[in-house]
């Protein structure tokens, strides 16, 4: 790898880890688990906590955890460095800017999968090992499917952040304007508008990835009736990040640093 | 024939209403330039705009030929190295992380990095707190941090803005005796600063700037007649000073006196070498107790050169 995309990779990573942000990142992550420890200790029905798993926990890591831990993880990525006027230190260097802008994008977004790994994961595994609700491997595969998504979630969300965070100062307003409104909003409100979404291709992942039957997908939020095949989404949510990063450099090659 | 390290032209930039720098057209070459001029003069300024950090609104800036406002301008940071006005930034990291991590930016492998690190701090007199993260360190360790990042790579172009701003008086030494050091070796030095007596103490060639105006460029010598040419005021405390002062007014040498109740005497001259001779016959003898002169500051200088503008 080029170590100036390795340099801010590590630098941004470290960050982000170390951060009290994190453990909040991951505390959100981990809420939707306590419904499901709350169900084991006094729920009456023991067959019922796979389904919470998936008709529970999978629409609230979609609708809540995937854009605050973004948020979260992803907005100071690059956006604390100009509010500080530091990044004059890494633009002042033989590397092209879209290069440690690479390497913080990547640094944060590993961070953040750290965040989403343990949403996916940590309920699956309590299911897998206290409750009989379903065999491990069905677990473990819904758990994949999860963070699958939420994985591919991260990427488009988290360059969204990065692109706001060299765009403009205000990039928390922007992004809660983008991933809670057009996200989680528009994404969920019925008719076409939806499709505009990436919230809608993620669902379009969830429910074929972690296995889920038809309408019964969410008990929460509206049910995404037809949804998008997973290639499209896979499609849709690949070209957002890819050029959500291209604007994000075009950005830094514009944008004073004061 | 080689390209200036810095030439700039109409080099204009505004902050919305304010007016950062206005017009500057000036070239660069070798040696240590100091950068003089009160805060707010603009000297951040012409450093952000020499680097590419911001875009003039008009004009232009090239380093070693390459203009600045172009995206390609990054292939020029090979040979320069800029120490921002600005405090360090990188709290949680430890001083050779920091270092490190701008060594690999600039292309170096993990372990060529490690030595660029080294190197840079062992220059700065530091190589005993590489360990140390930079929210650990006093501002005048910071800004020998600053410094060594800017020297990682040997550049031809050092950009130095307020570089002794918090450093104790072993550091100031050593950092002027570097600049002096990397301007004598033939490269270039831009140094920022609002204290005549740091410059003076890197450099004879300055560049003044007040209120992003290009107010005086040349030898400070040559600036400095100008100041000598008004008159100075020197204070002086002791006995039989009445009779010392009324002596230099005949001969010319002081054009005024005050005396003051307390006993203290204001000369007021125009040719203060003279003077000062002349005083320090006369007070061989213990007649003067003490001795103040008003100093030629930045504000006197700028107070004179606007003056003169006008």
């Amino acid at each position: 790898m080029n170590p100036a995309i390795r340099a801010m990779l590590s630098y941004s990573l470290r960050r982000r880890v170390g951060g009290v942000r994190f453990l909040g990142a991951l505390a959100i992550a981990l809420l939707p688990t306590l419904n499901l420890v709350l169900d084991v200790a006094f729920g009456d029905d023991p067959t019922r906590q796979f389904d919470l798993y998936l008709k529970y926990i999978v629409p609230i890591c979609l609708y809540f955890v995937t854009p605050f831990v973004t948020m979260m993880t992803m907005l100071p990525v690059i956006g604390e460095l100009y509010e500080k006027g530091a990044v004059g230190y890494i633009y002042t260097r033989p590397a092209p800017r879209w290069m440690p802008i690479f390497g913080l994008y990547l640094g944060g977004v590993s961070a953040t999968l750290l965040v989403f790994f343990a949403a996916a994961f940590v309920p699956a595994a309590f299911g897998a090992i206290v409750t009989d609700a379903a065999p491990p491997g069905r677990w473990l595969s819904a758990a994949f499917g999860l963070f699958g998504t939420l994985a591919l979630g991260g990427l488009a969300y988290g360059a969204i952040c990065v692109f706001l965070g060299v765009w403009t100062r205000r990039a928390i307003l922007w992004a809660a304007a983008l991933l809670i409104g057009w996200g989680v909003l528009v994404g969920s409100s019925p008719g076409s508008l939806r499709e505009t979404s990436l919230h809608y291709y993620l669902f379009g992942l969830a429910r074929s990835w972690c296995g889920v039957a038809g309408d019964t997908f969410s008990g929460i939020f509206p049910p995404v009736v037809d949804p998008p095949t997973p290639l499209l989404s896979i499609v849709v949510l690949v070209v957002a990040t890819v050029t959500f990063l291209l604007l994000a450099a075009r950005c830094a090659e514009r944008r004073d640093v004061m | 024939m080689s390209a200036p390290a810095i030439r700039c032209d109409g080099l204009c930039r505004w902050y919305g209403e304010v007016q950062g720098l206005s017009g500057i057209t000036l070239e660069i070459g070798a040696g240590v330039a100091g950068l003089l001029g009160p805060n707010g003069s603009g000297k951040s300024t012409f450093m952000r705009l020499a680097t590419g950090l911001i875009s003039p609104n008009r004009g232009w800036v090239e380093v070693f030929g390459k203009r600045m406002d172009r995206p390609d301008r990054y292939e020029v940071f090979r040979r320069v190295g800029y120490a921002v006005g600005e405090d360090t930034h990188f709290e949680s990291e430890r001083a050779v992380d920091f270092l490190r991590m701008l060594a690999m930016l600039g292309g170096a492998g993990s372990e060529q990095a490690k030595d660029l690190a080294d190197r840079a701090l062992d220059r700065v007199v530091l190589t005993d707190r590489a360990d140390t993260k930079l929210s650990g360190m006093s501002k005048g360790m910071r800004q020998r941090v600053k410094l060594a990042q800017a020297l990682l790579f040997e550049p031809e172009l050092l950009l130095l803005d307020e570089p002794l701003n918090g450093m104790d008086p072993v550091s100031r030494r050593s950092t002027l005796d570097l600049v002096r050091a990397w301007g004598a070796s033939g490269r270039t030095v831009v140094f920022a600063s609002h204290v005549l007596h740091e410059v003076e103490a890197v450099t004879e060639r300055v560049v003044l700037l007040h209120h992003g105006r290009l107010l005086a460029e040349g030898l400070l010598a040559e600036i400095r007649e100008l100041v000598d040419l008004r008159p100075r005021r020197v204070r002086l405390e002791g006995v039989g000073l009445a009779a010392m002062a009324a002596a230099a007014l005949a001969e010319g040498i002081a054009s005024g006196v005050t005396t003051h109740p307390s006993g203290a005497v204001h000369l007021e001259t125009r040719q203060l070498p003279a003077l000062l001779e002349r005083l320090a016959t006369s007070g061989a003898s213990g007649a003067i107790h003490s001795m103040e002169i008003d100093d030629a500051d930045l504000e006197t200088l700028f107070a004179l050169l606007l003056e003169e503008s006008v």
